[in-house]
C-alpha cells in the first residue's frame, strides 16, 4: 500500500488503536519496526509506551513515508489527572519533560467538550499525581521529535483522554476501559483531524511543483529550472485566465529560449485588482 | 475573537491583563513564562496561523523605543518608533510583518508605563521636536477598544512639551479619541489605498469609505489628522484608481487641513520578500516586476520615480494641498 495520507495518529497501546482501527476500516500496512494501519487519508501508528518510541515511531513515519507539506500529526492517547473525571477529553495547550526541563506547545484547536490543559511526561508510570497537568509517558518525545525534523508547530498536535486519577489510578486501566474511552472520544477526534485539516489546506494547495512536464522536452541546467518555476508561479499569478500551459513554445529551439519567451510575456503583465 | 490567550507568568495579575482578558471570558487562557517561547520558535507557518491567531500578552523588557528608519520620518530629526503590540488583526497582503516575524499571533505589552517612562527620558535628552511613531509593528488604533492604548499613551505624551506621537492606523476605532481633547502633538495618521487595492490586498480592513468617515470625524473634533499612502501599488489602470482616490479625499476630508501626506511605492527588504512570495506564491502583487539592490526589493527605479512624480504632482495640484513627504530609499 502507498502510505501517502494527509494526517497520521500516533498512539501508544492496541487497546487505544483498535477501536479506530475498526472505525475507519483502516488496513495493516507495515508491522515493523512500528505497526502502521492506514487509508488513503489517514495513518495510526503503534508506537509503544515511553518518550522514545514515540520519537522513534514518528520519525521513522515522517523519514520512510511520503507526506504532503503540512500532514497533521497527532499524538492521541489515554493520559492521567488528579482530579479530572475518567473520560474527559483534553487538548494539550503544552507538554513539559520531566526530565529534561523542557518544554514545548502543541498546537490547539477549539473543540466540544474538550479542557485544554498542560502535560507533564514523566518516564515512568505516576499514582501520585502532583500538579494540576495531565501526566502520560509519550507526548514530550512526541514534540521533540516533531520539533527535531522541524515538522510547522501548526501541525503538531497533543489530544488525551482521562484514564486514571487519584479515586482510580493507572493500576485499574484495563484494554476494555482503554477501549471504550478511544470509542466515546472518536468523534471529538474526527472533529479535531476536520479543523486542522481545514486549517492547513490552502496553504497546502500553493506549494505546486511547476514546469516538470518540460524538463522532458528542453534540456534545463538547475538554474533554468529555478528561473522556469519563479517566471511559471508570476505567469499564474498575474494572468489568471490563459494557462501557461497554452504558451506558444513549439518554437524554442532552447531552455535559455523558453525562458526568454516567459520574461517577455511577463513584462507586459500587471498586477489586475 | 481569540479562542486561545497565552499570558506571561509574570504578568498574570497586572490590572491591564486582567481587564484584557475580561473582554474575552469565552477564551482559553495558558500560561507560559516567556512569548518567546511561542511567538519566537522555529517552523511556525504564518499563513496557517494567520487564519486563527492567538493573542499573547507579555512584558516588554527592553528595546521599547527604538530610533526609527532613516525614510520614516517627517524631515524631522529626532525621530523613535515603538510597539506596544506585534503583529495585526488585519491581513495586508504586502505587509511586512509577514516576512519579519515568525508567527502571526498578536502579542500586547501590557507595560505600557515602562514605555511612558522611556517616551520622557528620551525627550528630556533635546529641546528640539522629537517625534514617536507608532504603528510601525501593529496597527495603533485596530484593538484600541480592548488595549485602551490610545487614552494611556496620549495623555502622558501631550504633557511632554516637545514630544509628538504619530498614531497610524487602518482602523475606525476612534471612539476613545472623540471622548478626549484633542492635542496638538498627536497626529491620527490614516493609511489609504484606492478601493481596488484594499479590496484585493488589505485583507479584514475597513473600507476606504469607513476610514474617510472616521479620519473626517477626527478632523471634525479638532484632531490633526494625517494620510499615509503607502505603500502605492503599482497596478493596471494606476493612474484612474490613485486619481480616483485622491478626488474622494479631498471630497470628504478638510485638505488644507491636513497635518501631512506622505507617499511611498511598494518596497520590502529583500529577505522579507522572499519569505512573503514563498507564503502567497499565487499572489499577483510579488508577480510584479521588481528591481532587487541594496538588500531591497522595490520596483525599478524609473518606475518607483514615476509613480512618486505623479502622485506628488497630482496631489500638489490641488487646491491647498499640505505638505507632501517622500518615503523611499533613498
Amino acid at each position: 500500500m502507498e502510505l501517502t495520507g494527509t494526517t497520521t495518529l500516533l498512539v501508544a497501546l492496541k487497546a487505544e488503536a483498535q477501536p479506530l482501527i475498526d472505525h475507519y476500516k483502516l488496513k495493516s500496512a507495515r508491522q515493523h519496526p512500528f505497526p502502521i494501519y492506514a487509508n488513503e487519508q489517514l495513518k495510526i501508528v503503534i508506537t509503544g509506551i515511553g518518550k522514545c518510541p514515540s520519537a522513534a515511531a514518528l520519525a521513522h513515519t515522517a523519514a520512510f513515508f511520503s507526506v504532503l507539506p503540512n500532514h497533521i500529526w497527532i499524538n492521541f492517547g489515554i493520559a492521567g489527572h488528579k482530579d479530572h473525571a475518567i473520560g474527559t477529553a483534553v487538548s494539550v495547550s503544552k507538554v513539559i519533560s520531566k526530565s529534561g526541563q523542557q518544554t514545548w506547545y502543541p498546537n490547539l484547536i477549539k473543540l466540544p467538550n474538550t479542557l485544554v490543559k498542560p502535560l507533564t511526561t514523566y518516564e515512568a508510570v505516576v499514582d501520585d499525581y502532583v500538579d494540576d497537568t495531565l501526566c502520560d509517558m509519550e507526548a514530550a518525545g512526541f514534540m521533540s521529535a516533531g520539533s527535531s525534523l522541524h515538522i510547522k508547530s501548526e501541525c503538531l498536535f497533543v489530544f488525551k483522554v482521562i484514564s486514571d486519577n487519584k479515586l482510580s489510578d493507572a493500576k485499574n486501566i484495563t484494554k476494555n476501559l482503554v477501549a471504550g474511552l478511544v470509542k466515546m472520544h472518536i468523534p471529538t477526534l474526527e472533529a479535531l483531524i476536520k479543523k486542522a485539516e481545514m486549517k492547513v489546506q490552502d496553504a497546502r494547495n500553493c506549494k505546486l511543483e511547476l514546469g516538470s512536464e518540460l524538463f522532458e522536452k528542453w534540456h534545463f541546467t538547475q538554474t533554468q529550472k529555478s528561473q522556469l518555476r519563479e517566471g511559471i508561479r508570476r505567469f499564474r499569478a498575474l494572468d489568471k485566465e490563459t494557462l501557461w500551459q497554452d504558451m506558444e513554445l513549439d518554437n524554442c529551439a532552447t531552455a535559455k529560449d523558453v525562458i526568454e519567451n516567459l520574461n517577455r510575456r511577463l513584462q507586459k503583465l500587471l498586477p489586475k485588482f | 475573537m481569540f479562542s486561545f490567550i497565552y499570558v506571561e507568568k509574570s504578568i498574570k495579575k497586572h490590572p491591564r491583563t486582567l481587564k484584557i482578558l475580561s473582554r474575552f471570558p469565552k477564551s482559553t487562557v495558558i500560561t507560559c513564562e516567556h512569548y518567546g517561547e511561542i511567538f519566537n520558535r522555529h517552523q511556525q507557518d504564518f499563513r496557517i496561523q494567520k487564519k486563527d491567531p492567538c493573542l499573547i500578552l507579555a512584558e516588554k523588557h527592553n528595546k521599547r523605543i527604538m530610533p526609527a528608519p532613516p525614510e520614516y520620518g517627517l524631515n524631522t530629526t529626532h525621530n523613535y518608533y515603538f510597539s506596544h503590540m506585534l503583529n495585526c488583526i488585519y491581513d495586508c497582503r504586502y505587509c511586512f510583518l509577514q516576512g519579519m516575524f515568525r508567527s502571526a499571533h498578536n502579542v500586547i505589552f501590557v507595560n505600557y508605563e515602562d514605555f511612558i517612562e522611556d517616551i520622557r527620558a528620551l525627550a528630556v535628552k533635546t529641546r528640539e521636536p522629537i517625534w514617536f511613531y507608532s504603528g510601525y509593528d501593529c496597527d495603533s488604533l485596530a484593538l484600541d477598544p480592548i488595549t485602551e492604548f490610545s487614552k494611556s499613551f496620549i495623555e502622558a505624551v501631550s504633557l511632554i512639551d516637545n514630544a509628538f506621537l504619530e498614531l497610524r492606523t487602518k482602523s475606525t476605532q476612534v471612539r476613545k479619541l472623540l471622548e478626549m481633547k484633542p492635542r496638538d502633538n498627536v497626529i491620527c495618521a490614516f493609511s489609504l489605498s484606492p478601493s481596488a487595492v484594499i479590496k484585493a490586498l488589505e485583507h479584514q480592513t475597513p473600507s476606504l469609505a469607513a476610514r474617510l468617515s472616521a479620519a473626517k470625524k477626527l478632523q471634525l473634533a479638532g484632531w490633526p489628522v494625517a494620510l499615509r499612502l503607502d505603500p502605492i501599488v503599482f497596478v493596471e489602470n494606476f493612474r484612474a484608481e490613485y486619481e480616483f482616490l485622491f478626488k474622494q479625499i479631498t471630497e470628504q476630508l478638510d485638505f488644507e487641513t491636513l497635518h501631512s501626506i506622505t507617499i511611498g511605492a511598494f518596497r520590502l527588504p529583500k529577505r522579507f520578500f522572499k519569505t512573503i512570495k514563498n507564503l502567497y506564491p499565487e499572489e499577483p502583487l510579488f508577480s510584479s516586476q521588481f528591481n532587487s539592490d541594496n538588500g531591497q526589493v522595490s520596483y525599478e527605479k524609473s518606475t518607483e520615480k514615476k509613480i512618486l512624480d505623479w502622485c506628488e504632482a497630482s496631489l500638489k495640484n490641488r487646491n491647498n494641498c499640505p505638505p507632501v513627504y517622500r518615503q523611499s530609499l533613498e
